[in-house]
């Protein structure tokens, strides 16, 4: 894979496309994932993947081989996505508003996917309540595994910015999911 | 009572930059959460929010992404190819304006007395139509020359000569300048 994609790299920053489609088919899925969880919706997930893709091949020639390819192609992502969300401040969603997920899950039982799928609605939705900035760096350290020197050399962050970053997206989102859990119970305690 | 440090330490506990808990924090933090309920809350639900997140699994997008991918390069390369013109097509039109302006301000004592525009264009015009006649006389003068000194033979030569180099020339254009040739 490591082999392959330094030759597609080099033949892409040459200038043939179709080197650049194999990059873009093995990395769509890390990609994506970025998207989705900074902006909520598989619609707007699916565009601003296919835009950071389209960023990267334009800027492919400015490409450090020295750099890892995921994590720049992930810093692209990052950061448009972290622009558009700023173009659209303040839009607030809700649970209901949640389309539908592609998750892929192996499990059998329709009621396990459903618990699955409202499970991921929850995440997404005390994500969405984050700051961008935030977002991205609580996304990168979550799901793909990057060390914090990598996430703020990403996010154009200082070390104790990034540390009192993940602490108050950390904080905000557990306090977030105690006032989603207290109002879930309040019925039930009213009835009981 | 003062919440502060047991909130980070409990939000903070996997984070991979923060230093272990002491033995003794660890004391100090198992008291505090027995008796503070909001702490012992917010521990809890990060707990849970950190597990969830752990597991959530990576997102694909629907298929043929690759393909659609491709279709977006083209409209993007085609739209960029069109500003381009456009901006080209921009820049032209304002060195044309520009000129004008240049000669204008040129013109403007000139414009001030529209007789001797007029006769200064007069005298342009037939100034050209004068170097163009001895142009045309020099040009028929030779010719009859050349005629009468080199034979019949030797010129039809050279006017095929001539012909083989134009076309030469047009292939060469054309080879050149073809869309699969030129990477835009």
């Amino acid at each position: 894979m490591q082999s392959n994609e330094s030759g597609w790299i080099v033949q892409a920053q040459e200038g043939d496309a179709n080197a650049f489609t194999s990059l873009v088919e093995a990395y769509q899925k890390p990609v994506y994932n970025l998207c989705y969880r900074m902006l909520g919706n598989a619609e707007d997930a699916e565009d601003a993947a296919q835009e950071t893709f389209l960023r990267a091949y334009q800027s492919l020639k400015r490409f450090d081989p020295n750099r890892s390819f995921s994590t720049w192609l992930l810093s692209i992502a990052a950061h448009y996505c972290i622009d558009r969300i700023r173009r659209q401040r303040y839009r607030i969603i809700s649970f209901e508003e949640l389309p539908y997920l592609d998750v892929a899950d192996d499990s059998p039982g329709v009621e396990t996917r459903l618990s699955h799928k409202q499970e991921q609605e929850q995440i997404q939705t005390l994500l969405n309540n984050l700051n961008p900035v935030d977002r991205a760096a609580m996304v990168l350290y979550y799901w793909y595994d990057l060390s914090y020197e990598e996430i703020c050399q990403e996010l154009g962050l200082s070390i104790s910015q990034l540390k009192s970053r993940m602490h108050r997206a950390r904080l905000a989102m557990a306090q977030k999911w105690n006032e989603k859990k207290t109002s879930n119970l309040m019925p039930e305690r009213i009835t009981t | 009572m003062t919440h502060q440090p047991y909130l980070d330490w409990m939000i903070t506990a996997t984070d991979e930059l923060s230093d272990p808990l002491t033995p003794e924090q660890r004391i100090a933090l198992n008291e505090h959460i027995t008796q503070c309920d909001s702490c012992r809350q917010v521990g809890e639900a990060w707990q849970a929010v950190e597990l969830k997140m752990q597991s959530a699994p990576m997102l694909s997008p629907s298929a043929g992404f690759g393909k659609r991918w491709q279709a977006r390069l083209e409209t993007s390369q085609k739209l960029r190819q069109e500003k381009q013109n456009y901006r080209l097509l921009g820049i032209l039109i304002l060195g044309a304006f520009l000129m004008l302006a240049a000669l204008t301000t040129q013109a403007m004592p000139l414009i001030k007395s529209p007789f001797l525009l007029l006769w200064t264009w007069i005298y342009q015009l037939v100034q050209t139509f004068y170097y163009l006649e001895f142009f045309r006389v020099l040009f028929i003068s030779i010719f009859q020359t050349a005629i009468e000194v080199i034979p019949l033979a030797w010129l039809i030569l050279f006017a095929g000569f001539l012909c083989q180099l134009s076309v030469v020339w047009f292939i060469a254009l054309r080879l050149t300048t073809s869309p699969w040739r030129v990477k835009l």
